[in-house]
């Protein structure tokens, strides 16, 4: 019979065969430094944390700060969840029609989405902090193994969810759920705060018996969850056939863009898999940044990284949406002098995205530092404006094995994941902070503006010879590009 | 025996599959056709228990198939690429269906080499992992592992489509020789009027979504389907 190891041995050669992963020794040993230095970013702000914490909050326990905004960050993973990720049993496919029973599909599925690599970063930050926080072993552990319960758990009722195939109404509820929660806690009648500190504070003082009643009443209803998946977790036939209506064959206007977007599963999924890897930094910053909004300033690097993040992968959906175009890639290329409008079009959508990333991140600034940053801000967006957008137009020409999307592979969220072309564009995700924070480094705080602002300033002037390359660039490529389009649908 | 009752299928309001009855006998191959969209590959997940029914009931030797997975261990199949695993070789996949049907490696080794006709060659000891190969050896890799368990219950979608022709007439004879033995009951869909004629012994015609004829194959019955399908 199929056992575990059989289950673990094909996702660990899903990984190293994805193409993802790559063929050369130097691609995988990209790969490993840049996990590397990820995981170690995150075990580092995760064992910092408790004196960040204990110096921001003036004599508050480090834990029932990080406890009470656990609250936000499940419920906003099982919104998410909803919203954004399509039905996952897509994943297990090939697994239904053989003699393997649906129970352990169902738990293959749990367990697989729990550990995945967007929610694994999380786990890292809470691992690291509570190694760093509890003093002995058994608290520290059970309150770690409460996160992958309550992680588990978001899993199980998403699948529960998803298997009645009633998205909308399942949306519609919890959305209906948390603006109860809100009018609640708005009228004082109830608290997520103290609500947090009634389930978790317990094991701060050693006190477990709040975690075993929310444990039994999540074992509970996850058996029962469980069950109703087994019982109707039919695989991806029912939801490829159900998904055919989001089909679409031709090409308008910015409007469509966003619905090619929005009804591409593999995009929506990776907006998830944005979240997860964003969530326990934007988690960290609301605790750090909200508890001393006077003090919050020395804490403006982590909170500029985050935008130089956020706003990068906002600029790349434009061209992520090329994952969507792969049935209708040859018409582009037959119609006499339509690459070259399709090619504005995308940039000028980017530029779209970028003022959305903009208002959001400015937003941002105002929360977290009660003044607007707006030079700062509008420096960011001219500085993506007129670099990573070209980036991930060239990135689209390169070859169609780069393309590809392994379906399977750990590190995919229920059917989506990056290339490793894409540290192309992570460039200006991981090279521009650096930059801008050796320019502070250095005290010259004032050339930080101008110096950003005037990169993206001269690719946004610029920015026809820029299209005209990434044309011929793509004119150079078209061969590989047209096989990779026509194999990646 | 598989028996089929009331069994519908709708999607978005349209009915796509309305059996009222279908019985299915043991060690008899039945043929399904129709044209594209008619049902047949629906009816076959529905049978795989793969889609969720709107009605009805499929049972496969009295097991209720929405439910229960006791017919699991007797019943392969290969309706579509989706069935294989892409990113293992087709040793290691042959290995992994095997080990799901309890089979142990040289039992396996030994099932898929009795198919090794129909591989040619060109799938076996090539180093490559299956997204590698072209459309129809990723098939034969399908129809293969299906085969080589050596099922009670054997269900192939359109096994013929995107086969060479020397590999299309292997197949034939490999089914035709399964189906002399009296030991499988084997349902298989088909596009290809004289293939399916020669390996079934029974043919239902499927159009829109229900059975409009069921009979057992005679001398005539390829020259009737042609004439239903207008290419005579």
């Amino acid at each position: 019979m199929i056992s575990w190891k059989d289950f673990a041995r094909n996702e660990w050669k899903s990984v190293a065969r994805s193409p993802i992963a790559g063929q050369m020794i130097a691609t995988r040993i990209l790969w490993a430094v840049i996990i590397f230095v990820v995981s170690m970013q995150f075990i580092a702000v995760g064992a910092y944390l408790p004196t960040i914490l204990r110096k921001e909050y003036h004599g508050v326990d480090p834990l029932a700060a990080i406890n009470s905004f656990l609250w936000v960050y499940f419920i906003f993973d099982i919104i998410l969840r909803l919203i954004i990720t399509t039905i996952p049993s897509t994943v297990a496919r090939q697994y239904l029609p053989l003699n393997i029973g649906r129970k352990t599909i169902a738990n293959y599925l749990v367990v697989k989405s729990t550990f995945n690599l967007a929610n694994a970063i999380g786990i890292v930050l809470w691992l690291s902090f509570s190694c760093s926080y509890f003093t002995s072993f058994l608290p520290g552990f059970l309150w770690f193994a409460g996160i992958i319960v309550i992680l588990s758990f978001n899993n199980l009722i998403f699948l529960f969810l998803a298997t009645l195939r009633q998205l909308s109404v399942s949306i519609m509820v919890v959305f209906l759920a948390g603006g109860i929660f809100y009018l609640l806690q708005h009228f004082n009648f109830f608290s997520f705060n103290e609500g947090a500190a009634f389930f978790f504070n317990g094991l701060a003082d050693m006190q477990y018996r709040a975690l075993l009643i929310l444990s039994f009443f999540l074992a509970t209803f996850a058996w029962f969850v469980r069950e109703r998946i087994t019982g109707v977790l039919y695989g991806s036939d029912e939801a490829n056939v159900l998904s055919k209506k989001y089909s679409v064959s031709e090409t308008a206007g910015l409007r469509f863009e966003w619905l090619l977007m929005w009804r591409n599963k593999r995009l929506r999924t990776m907006m998830f898999g944005l979240y997860c890897f964003l969530a326990p930094s934007f988690l960290l910053q609301v605790i750090v940044f909200q508890s001393n909004p006077k003090t919050s300033f020395g804490y403006l690097m982590p909170f500029m990284m985050l935008n130089f993040y956020f706003m990068t992968i906002c600029s790349m959906w434009s061209q992520l949406t090329f994952m969507t175009e792969s049935t209708f890639f040859d018409l582009l290329y037959t119609l006499k002098g339509f690459l070259k409008l399709y090619l504005r079009k995308k940039f000028f959508f980017q530029c779209v995205l970028l003022l959305a990333a903009f208002c959001v991140a400015t937003v941002a600034g105002i929360v977290f530092f009660k003044k607007p940053l707006l030079g700062t801000m509008v420096a960011l967006c001219i500085f993506h404006g007129g670099t990573t957008a070209f980036l991930a137009l060239f990135r689209a020409t390169f070859h169609r094995k780069r393309f590809e999307i392994n379906t399977s592979a750990w590190f995919n969220y229920q059917g989506s994941s990056f290339s490793i072309v894409d540290i192309l564009i992570f460039i200006n995700a991981f090279a521009a902070p650096a930059l801008y924070y050796a320019f502070l480094k250095l005290g010259w705080t004032s050339a930080v503006v101008p110096f950003f602002g005037l990169v993206g300033a001269i690719g946004l002037v610029f920015y026809k010879h820029l299209l005209d390359m990434i044309y011929r660039s793509f004119h150079k490529w078209r061969y590989s590009m047209l096989e990779g389009f026509r194999t990646l649908v | 025996m598989i028996y089929i009752h009331n069994l519908s299928k709708s999607y978005n309001d349209k009915k796509v599959l309305d059996v009222a009855s279908l019985s299915i006998s043991e060690h008899s191959t039945f043929g399904l056709v129709g044209n594209n969209g008619a049902g047949k590959t629906t009816l076959f997940r529905l049978i795989l228990d793969l889609i969720q029914g709107d009605s009805g009931t499929v049972t496969s030797f009295g097991i209720p198939v929405a439910g229960r997975e006791e017919w699991k261990s007797y019943t392969a199949s290969f309706l579509d690429e989706g069935f294989l695993i892409p990113f293992l070789t087709p040793e290691e996949y042959f290995a992994f269906v095997g080990k799901a049907y309890d089979l142990s490696l040289t039992e396996m080794e030994r099932g898929v080499a009795a198919y090794g006709t129909l591989l040619n060659g060109e799938v076996m000891g090539q180093k490559k992992l299956i997204r590698d190969f072209s459309i129809g050896n990723k098939r034969k890799i399908g129809i293969a592992a299906a085969l080589a368990i050596r099922p009670k219950v054997l269900i192939l979608d359109e096994p013929f489509a995107n086969l060479d022709p020397s590999s299309q007439l292997k197949l034939v004879k490999i089914l035709e020789e399964l189906s002399s033995r009296r030991e499988t009951t084997i349902l298989v869909s088909s596009h290809d009027l004289s293939h399916i004629t020669k390996v079934c012994d029974r043919i239902a015609l499927i159009e829109k979504g229900k059975i409009i004829r069921d009979g057992t194959t005679t001398d005539d019955t390829l020259r009737e389907l042609e004439h239903y399908f207008g290419t005579e």
